[in-house]
């Protein structure tokens, strides 16, 4: 049994890009689990995927032995939590899981708006956090700065706070001390029946499901029968064990405050929930963890296979990416215009986009995907409630009392030259103001409510661009509303093309109607023939370009030696053709389909 | 009865590339030129002996800038093509020549090697237009040349003019073509300007003509060209009697043998269906193989080894010669005969690409009239939608 003072659980909070990957990667290095030799670039980020984003995805945790300067050895316990709002109900599992937080925070840039909501996750529930400046080394770090500013906008005490870099290895050994005296240490009981938490969970070909659990009293051992006490799964535990970097260790058992794995040939992530509580069978704690919730999906879109051929492999590589990830919903769909796929429900944007490239990634598929739509309540005249995820299912006009959706509760960070400019973004996005504060002289926060539907598409971008890269923002779903909303369809040489439709509010439709025909124009090649393309609702046409008939075509000269390579230009365009849809008499290519998500046009 | 053979030799010198040039050529010392030439009479004679039951019925000299090189060097590339190979008394020997690199004797003394056929690359008869192109000549050396041409005793000459031309108008280009017609070539070739990768004007910012005008020119020049002249390719216009026997050969797929850098060949031997060979682009390995290692000249039907004397030996299958057929066979304005296709494949047009046929029909891209299937006058504006079908 291991001596609950020395473990200390904890994870690191921080914005993007401030650091937190590189601290980890220094806290394990000097903790000696593993030789420098071993150290991937980046250790707990090991998805290429989030490699390149910049971002941690799947929440993972690291077992390291630090021998502190009292002489004791201690076990850090790193968890690690995603840092996307995408993500938000995994990263409070993460944190429930911890004993306290390093906020790290960037010398030069300061609080974002991202550290804030981390922070306050952590501060409510209930974890010690200790900040920490990190990058002192750049040129325009100003680490003073930015210790008020903690002590001023989160509260928490700062002047002590080491300064370090976590890139060129200043001040880690300052890090680790702190870990072991500002960190607690678990106060779990032993002797009280199994409760632990689950913050994540993978599957393996070979083990079955993977669950990572903190125990917060009890044991577990191989043997050990267990209850899942939300999903009331009931299994028979195989293997327990800790994390070594990417490795698993298995061990005898795992006791209360410690931070570890189990396995019992489970088959399906659906049975072990992130949040849900692991307990014994026969011997079932009274309560479970607080803060377990069923994860919904926020945004919704169709996946295609380009090759329609291609339709069973889409379906085996959502069943293998569903193993692993609980939080991706899907059910087969046809559209008129893209033939067989599946509706997705996804956490919110960038979880699209990940399992989007994975499956072009890691499963080789050629994709098209609709227009992300949010979940929508559709009240029909006889009284019920229709959850709309796909636009083509909406109802006739006169079949619907009123239509809902989502709306989230938004805070922006941004320098104050860009108030103005964020402002009117979130004015077009059908925002509602609710305040500001200043956080600096030069730094704002911007709380704001907006339709998710509006958030969905290319806001990220637009806030990007509209703030030279300044603004950072975070949002929680707060609650559905009232809207008049309408269905805007897209017809391509008069025939509608049902998997271009969604649902806008009616203000916008237009506006949004003239981007995508303006848009498709320059997509759509030329035919033999003239093709409008016209934007509708309800039937009336709202806005139209045309995609002028082709003229020229011709290869002007071809000789002896010519004739193998415009064989081969012939056969690129051939090629090219394959990989269009075809709507009535029209070749839409598929670069088309997804083209008209991005229409924001100010920069 | 013997087999009739299309000889094409290529001559990559140039004194100066142009700016849409992306054929093989270049400028060369004299050194090298003639060790290229040297190189050129072995490659002919290494490889007569695999045809020794042909008879050469037309004979091309391309480039590059042929005329760039000495005379005594053409005469010497023909004397060894006659001294090994039959070549017919009649048959059609051309050659390409750069305005501003010909002057009496030279043309005089091509007459003297048997050559009665000239092409001169004008490309326009605007001296700004000239520029742009980055060609060497003006429009009054070009006058000279072509004057000189004809007091040599050259009956049967063509003059390659340019559509699309950066900064060039429907106005001039009906002037440049106007100003050729004048002169009463034998045969006039049109090319629409294409920038190629990898060429100068590939990188150049350009004022080209949008798709209307670019069209327009093509359509006028039936116009101005009047009824003497008969377009009888995409690109190429002749007076009757008077087409290009050897560029004929490439469109309706008959036997040709090419000598030199990037030369290419279509081949059908009896063991064989069709064998396509292309030589090697550098003209340093070409000399050094054709000098040092010769006898891989003669294994273009060995394809287990590497051979880098050819670019390319491949054998087309039948499928690949059908579809080959109908395309370079659909550039022509008669279009693809029928009963050829008959003849050569022993099934029906119709059987192989009856669907293709009548959905182009239908659209009024193809018609079939005649006997033979051939592009509309629409069609030849939109000929790769039609040609990528037969792919």
């Amino acid at each position: 049994m291991t001596d609950q003072s020395k473990i200390r659980n904890f994870c690191i909070v921080a914005h993007i890009d401030h650091g937190k990957s590189t601290l980890a990667d220094r806290i394990i290095e000097s903790t000696g689990l593993l030789t420098s030799r071993e150290m991937q670039a980046q250790v707990l980020d090991n998805m290429d995927l989030e490699r390149e984003r910049g971002i941690t995805i799947k929440s993972q945790a690291v077992r390291n032995v630090y021998k502190a300067k009292d002489g004791e050895e201690y076990i850090f316990n790193l968890i690690d939590t995603p840092g996307h709002v995408d993500f938000n109900y995994e990263v409070s599992r993460s944190l429930a899981a911890c004993d306290g937080a390093i906020l790290v925070v960037d010398a030069a840039q300061g609080i974002e708006a991202q550290t804030l909501a981390n922070v306050y996750l952590a501060l409510d529930h209930d974890l010690d956090v200790f900040p920490v400046i990190n990058k002192i080394d750049l040129p325009s770090a100003d680490p003073k700065r930015v210790i008020d500013e903690i002590e001023d906008v989160i509260g928490i005490e700062a002047q002590d706070a080491p300064l370090i870099s976590a890139k060129n290895g200043i001040g880690i050994d300052e890090v680790l001390e702190a870990i072991v005296h500002k960190i607690p240490a678990p106060k779990g009981d032993v002797n009280a029946p199994l409760k632990a938490l689950i913050f994540d969970s993978i599957y393996d070909s070979y083990k079955g499901v993977i669950v990572f659990c903190r125990l917060m009293d009890g044991r577990i051992s191989k043997g050990s029968n267990v209850l899942m006490m939300a999903t009331k799964a009931t299994c028979e535990v195989v293997e327990v064990g800790t994390f070594g970097a990417g490795q698993f260790f298995p061990c005898d058992e795992l006791t209360a405050g410690m931070v570890g794995y189990f396995t019992a040939s489970i088959k399906n992530v659906r049975d072990t929930a992130v949040g849900d509580t692991v307990t014994e069978a026969k011997n079932p704690c009274k309560e479970p963890c607080p803060g377990y919730k069923k994860v919904h999906s926020m945004v919704y879109c169709g996946v295609y296979p380009s090759d329609g051929a291609k339709y069973p492999d889409l379906r085996d590589a959502l069943e293998k990416l569903q193993l692993n990830d609980a939080s991706l919903n899907y059910e087969p769909e046809t559209s008129i215009a893209l033939g067989f796929g599946f509706r997705c429900g996804f956490l919110g944007l960038l979880h699209l986009e990940i399992i989007q490239e994975r499956l072009e990634r890691e499963y080789n598929l050629d994709l098209v995907t609709t227009a992300p739509g949010v979940v929508y309540h559709v009240h029909t005249t006889a009284g019920e409630m229709i959850e709309l995820t796909n636009p083509s299912n909406l109802p006739d006009p006169s079949l619907i009392e009123y239509m809902e959706e989502p709306i989230v509760s938004a805070e922006i960070m941004v320098t104050t030259e860009f108030i103005g400019s964020i402002m009117e973004l979130c004015q077009e996005r059908r925002g509602r103001y609710l305040g500001m504060e200043y956080m600096e002289e030069t730094r704002a926060l911007l709380k704001y409510e907006l339709p998710l539907n509006e958030i969905i598409y290319d806001f990220f971008d637009a806030l990007k661009s509209r703030s030279k890269g300044y603004a950072s923002f975070d949002y929680d779903l707060k609650d559905y509303e009232r809207s008049e909303l309408v269905k805007l369809d897209i017809l391509v040489n008069h025939e509608e093309v049902d998997a271009l439709s969604f649902i806008v509010h009616k203000d916008t439709a237009y506006e949004r109607g003239r981007k995508m025909c303006e848009k498709l124009k320059d997509e759509i090649p030329r035919h033999l023939f003239e093709i409008p393309i016209q934007a509708a609702v309800g039937g009336k046409i709202i806005a139209r370009e045309t995609v002028k008939a082709m003229r020229k075509d011709v290869l002007a000269k071809c000789y002896g030696g010519d004739i193998t390579r415009k064989k081969k230009l012939l056969e690129k365009q051939k090629e090219g053709k394959k990989r269009m849809r075809q709507i009535g008499n029209v070749e839409i290519p598929q670069a088309a389909f997804m083209s008209v998500l991005k229409l924001d046009d100010k920069k | 009865m013997e087999k009739e053979l299309g000889i094409y030799i290529h001559i990559p010198f140039c004194v100066k590339k142009c700016n849409y040039c992306d054929f093989n050529s270049g400028s060369f010392s004299d050194e090298i030129k003639a060790l290229y030439v040297d190189a050129l009479c072995k490659e002919i004679e290494i490889k007569s002996e695999f045809f020794k039951d042909y008879i050469i019925d037309t004979v091309f000299i391309g480039g590059g800038t042929p005329s760039i090189l000495p005379y005594e060097y053409i005469g010497r590339i023909l004397e060894a093509l006659r001294s090994f190979y039959s070549v017919s008394d009649k048959a059609e020997i051309s050659i390409e020549c750069n305005p501003g690199t010909v002057d009496e004797d030279k043309l005089i003394n091509y007459r003297k090697f048997g050559i009665d056929r000239i092409s001169f690359g004008l490309q326009s008869t605007d001296n700004d237009e000239l520029k742009i192109l980055g060609r060497i000549h003006t429009y009054e050396e070009f006058l000279e040349s072509f004057k000189l041409a004809r007091k040599a005793g050259f009956e049967n000459i063509n003059v390659d003019l340019m559509s699309a031309i950066p900064d060039q108008t429907v106005e001039s280009f009906k002037k440049s073509l106007k100003n050729v017609c004048d002169l009463n070539p034998e045969h006039i070739s049109v090319y629409s300007l294409i920038i190629e990768e990898g060429t100068p004007f590939y990188d150049m910012e350009l004022n080209l003509a949008d798709e209307d005008d670019e069209r327009e020119m093509v359509h006028i020049i039936p116009d101005i060209l009047g009824d003497e002249y008969t377009q009888y390719e995409i690109s190429n216009y002749s007076k009757k009697g008077y087409v290009c026997k050897h560029n004929i050969k490439y469109w309706v797929r008959d036997e040709y043998l090419g000598f030199g850098v990037s030369a290419a060949s279509l081949l059908k031997f009896n063991d064989f269906k069709e064998l396509r060979l292309k030589n090697t682009n550098s003209v340093r390995d070409y000399i050094n193989i054709v000098n040092y290692d010769s006898e891989l000249i003669k294994k273009f039907t060995d394809f287990d080894i590497y051979n880098p004397f050819y670019s390319e030996n491949i054998i087309l299958s039948e499928e690949d010669t059908m579809s080959e057929y109908m395309i370079v066979g659909l550039r022509m304005n008669r279009g693809i005969s029928k009963r050829d296709f008959y003849d050569t494949f022993g099934k029906d047009v119709y059987g192989s690409y009856g669907d293709i046929i009548n959905e182009h029909i239908k659209e009024g891209l193809l018609k079939d009239e005649q006997g033979f299937v051939s592009l509309t006058e629409k069609g030849r504006d939109l000929a790769n939608y039609v040609w990528k079908d037969f792919i």
